[in-house]
């Protein structure tokens, strides 16, 4: 199989329309529905809360909507064009950061779609219409312009970097891997110069122009309602040993679910590529792999900036790896007579169409039909029963990112929590664990906060103590969910 | 480095692995071993039968393992607990002599390799039957890969050693999976490594080792059947759920540490190296990862496979880069600061093993309830018993035979009666309805713990006793 420009172009394309229907999914995120509603808040008022105004238990608490303008852009395109056009440019985002990194590979094109494909299938599970999108985008960006470079290290095109980071601290927490990134990249000139025998002082320029631009960025950051106190938003996070206990996405990836086999594959291959191929690889990449899995194995949320890493890795290692076994037979990247090409061109077309049209029939029936509860994973039913019923007041939810959907659906029941468990702080939370974990001491905090109506799982333990109280009675169950009132 | 001081060092190295792989007997699971050691000796018959609890009385149940049960029991009752430990960290260092004759890099790396490979294990470690599986992987490998390298008969004694493997742990399908694993590894290295040798006299005798392996494993008391024990519980899915062992690591947790750092350098070294690694070799690595990703109880098997591939590969590339000159000219070649930088530590560790491993035996180092049990047989407290943890019961098990227990860390429970027996701990069903209905009468359960709570307000339940580990309620009559 040969390939030419036109061939480039076509996968090009190809793997743009194949990520877009990867990452169309449904709005499965529970956080969503509190995002949207800060959106709403701040379109309506002009203004970023400084404190909360969602809760019971924390009301007036001191909180930053630090991810303020994501929520206004879902508010926007929500206001103006409903959810499905949300999703769709959600589902453009996510396509255009690996299109990005499809440009980055130098392999053949099949071997480049593959493992690009491989990379948006990696990270299904953490994106969605979340604002860590951005992050996923601006990291591709961010790599996109750390690796050329590293490798020409010209242009003033890397000061990018800093308008760039002043966005991305208003879309997303995320912000501090741009950071991080830029920190790898300095560790990694040098660290090439010197094992390629270069001197030292060769690497010096670019690592000068380039802490300037760190600096710039760290400036940059400042650029946000919570000003300097940004940077301590990250720190409380990963200090916080509720956050990364209790928090899934903050916890290692569990390589017993199935969402995970597309990550193991990712690495395992990536390994063998980057240990077999016959070019050993440069000491900076191998920083930026290793650096990336290691975060990706403590906190499995970061399998998107892996992913970004990886795929560029994987298809031109294994690009080389296989060129040498098969002697050049298999996926030669030198051009050929147009009119193979062409051929080749119109056959791959037909191949890869057919799936896409089926694809295109399951966006149909499976994001943009489907508002069951079962997908969105919150109480559809439960919140409408509330809502017909008009049952208000302190509304307590377990698991507690019901409480989101709670907030945009329901402004009448303020919450017990929600997904913002940083705002919540450590010890509160961990009260809360403790009540639907254990079923235990929830009588003192329900009276406490006054507690009037409860939307929890029904097997819980907390579930079987309300209904053997003899206090609270159930008005509400299904499949996910039952809902209880104070007698 | 000249050739004493090259031994001096080893000597080190090994005195630290065996220093690391000392451990007290924090396995709770080490109590029904040796009860069922016990049993089989004094009745002179393999148990097929539970003799234990209460609730699978009479159900059937193999002891796999029995051979290390016997051993445990036996060392146990002559020499006692501080002789076992001492022999387990033995077996363990053992287990790196195996691994260090792969390694062919400077003492110095593959002394870091080793220390960094065993304190990766170090929680699959202790007085424990998966130490001869372990053991027997470590001799396995080496066998393997001298047969890969130059041919011979010594492929053969894997066939006694899968047999005495399969009386030892449960763990003894890694055996012939190993040797199928080396065959694909060199049909591998022929085709993408360029090894020039006739592959298919080396693979029929490879075949056939197989196929008398998988044969020898029926050499135990319970014959074919062991065959199945490692399928019943790979298919037992509530051990993937909630036994710490075979969950994927936890990378938060200090103890894993090292793991993801022998990974990481592995990988480093693999990708860096100018020798490129050979397929078969990046095929074990591959595999071992994905189990140990799988369930970390596989962290150990992974580490006897990486080890020499880090010191390897971490050589060629040390050696092509100017750090080799660190190792040539460094201070730590020299006598005198090398003999005395290497004895401190040692020192400090041998005395720390004293007083932490040989020391007094305290219920917070071994994880179960010990003067709770002491309590409970100087009253004569006894009848059906309940814990929560499940485990303390394999403590029970050994200390307090009078008290049959509800269940235990065997495998002889069923998959739905463990969740029963889950959902009674998490509050999900009637504790009250499920103990009446067992004739539960006793319960030894964490002062916190969900069940203390229900009990101290239950009217038919006394509180009895209760210290900082465990608290004991008994049956009003």
């Amino acid at each position: 199989m040969n390939l030419d420009r036109r061939l480039r172009t076509f996968f090009s394309v190809y793997v743009f329309a194949y990520a877009f229907f990867f990452a169309a999914r449904p709005l499965t995120d529970a956080d969503f529905w509190w995002h949207l509603k800060t959106g709403e808040y701040i379109v309506n008022t002009h203004s970023v809360p400084t404190t909360d105004f969602f809760s019971f238990t924390n009301y007036g608490k001191p909180w930053v909507a630090h991810e303020w303008l994501s929520e206004v852009i879902f508010y926007l395109i929500y206001s103006r064009f409903g959810f499905n056009v949300l999703i769709v440019v959600f589902a453009i985002l996510t396509a255009l950061a690996f299109w990005v990194v499809y440009q980055r590979t130098g392999s053949h094109p099949l071997i480049g779609s593959v493992a690009t494909l491989l990379g948006v299938w990696t990270v299904l599970p953490t994106i969605g219409v979340r604002p860590r999108v951005f992050t996923l985008l601006l990291s591709s960006v961010y790599l996109e312009l750390l690796t050329r470079y590293l490798k020409r290290g010209k242009g003033g095109e890397i000061w990018w970097l800093v308008p760039l980071m002043a966005i991305w601290v208003n879309l997303h927490g995320g912000f501090l891997i741009g950071l991080v990134l830029i920190g790898l990249t300095l560790i990694g000139l040098p660290l090439d110069a010197w094992l390629s025998r270069e001197r030292l002082m060769a690497a010096w320029p670019r690592v000068r122009i380039l802490s300037l631009v760190l600096v710039g960025c760290l400036l940059a950051v400042l650029l946000n309602p919570h000003g300097i106190g940004i940077y301590k938003f990250p720190f409380e996070i990963f200090l916080s040993p509720v956050q990364q206990e209790a928090i899934v996405d903050w916890q290692s990836p569990d390589f017993h679910q199935s969402e995970a086999v597309p990550l193991m594959l990712l690495i395992f291959l990536t390994i063998w590529a980057l240990t077999l191929s016959p070019r050993r690889v440069r000491a900076s990449e191998l920083l930026f792999f290793i650096a990336t899995l290691y975060m990706t194995l403590k906190s499995g949320r970061h399998v998107a900036i892996l992913a970004l890493v990886a795929v560029p890795l994987l298809a031109d290692n294994l690009q080389i790896w296989i060129t040498e076994t098969s002697k050049g037979k298999l996926f030669s990247i030198t051009p050929i007579d147009s009119e193979r090409s062409n051929r080749m061109a119109l056959i791959l077309s037909v191949m890869f169409l057919v799936p896409l049209i089926a694809f295109a029939a399951k966006l149909k029936s499976r994001v943009f039909d489907e508002w069951r509860q079962e997908v969105l994973k919150v109480p559809l039913s439960a919140v409408a029963y509330l809502k017909d019923h008009q049952i208000t007041g302190n509304t307590f939810t377990d698991p507690n990112i019901w409480g989101g959907y709670v907030i945009w659906a329901l402004p009448s029941n303020p919450v017990y929590i929600d997904g913002r468990i940083d705002m919540y702080g450590d010890q509160f939370v961990k009260q809360y664990l403790n009540i639907i974990w254990n079923g235990a001491d929830w009588r003192e905090p329900f009276d406490r906060y006054g507690v009037r109506v409860v939307i929890i799982e029904p097997k819980s333990a907390l579930s079987r103590e309300l209904l053997a109280s003899g206090q609270w009675s159930k008005v509400f169950e299904d499949d996910i969910s039952v809902v209880f009132v104070r007698s | 480095m000249n050739v004493s001081l090259k031994r001096v060092f080893e000597i080190y190295v090994f005195a630290f692995v065996f220093f690391l792989a000392s451990k007290p007997l924090n396995d709770p699971d080490f109590w029904f071993h040796l009860k069922s050691g016990e049993y089989i000796l004094r009745n002179h018959t393999f148990p097929t039968t539970d003799p234990f609890s209460f609730t699978f009385y009479g159900q059937h149940w193999i002891v796999h393992g029995w051979l290390s049960t016997v051993l445990f029991y036996l060392v146990q009752s002559r020499l006692g607990y501080r002789a076992l430990i001492f022999l387990f960290a033995l077996l363990v260092t053992l287990t790196f002599w195996f691994v260090f004759r792969r390694c062919r890099a400077h003492p110095f790396v593959t002394g870091f390799a080793m220390l960094l490979g065993v304190l990766s294990m170090s929680t699959n470690i202790g007085v424990r039957p998966r130490v001869f599986t372990f053991l027997l992987t470590s001799v396995f490998l080496l066998v393997l890969e001298k047969y890969a390298r130059r041919g011979g008969r010594t492929i053969w004694i894997l066939v006694p050693l899968t047999a005495l493997w399969a009386n030892l742990h449960g763990g003894f399908f890694f055996g012939p999976a190993f040797i199928v694993l080396a065959m694909v590894g060199m049909v591998l290295d022929k085709w993408f490594g360029g090894v020039k040798v006739d592959l298919w006299p080396r693979l029929r005798v490879m075949g056939v080792v197989v196929v008398a392996s998988v044969l020898a494993i029926a050499v135990n008391p319970y014959g074919i059947e062991m065959l199945f024990v490692p399928i019943r519980v790979l298919q037992t899915s509530v051990y993937k759920e909630v036994v710490v062992d075979w969950l994927s690591p936890d990378f938060h947790r200090p103890e894993v540490f090292p793991f993801l750092v022998l990974f990481l350098l592995t990988t480093a070294a693999l990708a860096l190296s100018p020798v490129r690694p050979k397929p078969s070799e990046l095929l074990f690595f591959i595999v071992t990862l994905y189990l140990s990703f799988n369930s970390q109880r596989n962290i150990a098997i992974f580490a006897l496979v990486a080890v020499p591939l880090l010191a390897n590969y971490a050589q060629h590339w040390l050696s092509a880069n100017e750090l080799r000159r660190f190792f040539q000219n460094s201070l730590l070649a020299r006598r005198s600061a090398f003999g005395l930088v290497l004895l401190l530590p040692l020192i400090v560790f041998a005395v720390k093993l004293k007083s932490t491993v040989y020391g007094e035996f305290r219920q917070q180092t071994m994880d179960v309830p010990i003067k709770a049990v002491e309590y409970l047989k100087q009253k004569q407290i006894t009848g059906n018993t309940f814990t929560d943890p499940n485990i303390w019961s394999n403590y029970l098990l050994w200390a307090l035979p009078s008290n049959p227990i509800f269940i235990d860390g065997r495998d002889v429970y069923t998959e739905p009666f463990t969740r029963e027996y889950l959902s009674i701990t998490s509050g999900r069903s009637d504790w009250h309805e499920a103990f009446d209905r067992y004739g539960v009468r006793v319960a030894i359960v964490g002062p916190r713990s969900l069940l203390a709570r229900k009990l101290r307000s239950a009217t038919d339940w006394q509180e009895v006793y209760e210290d900082e580990m465990s608290v004991v309620f008994a049956k009003r009559t």
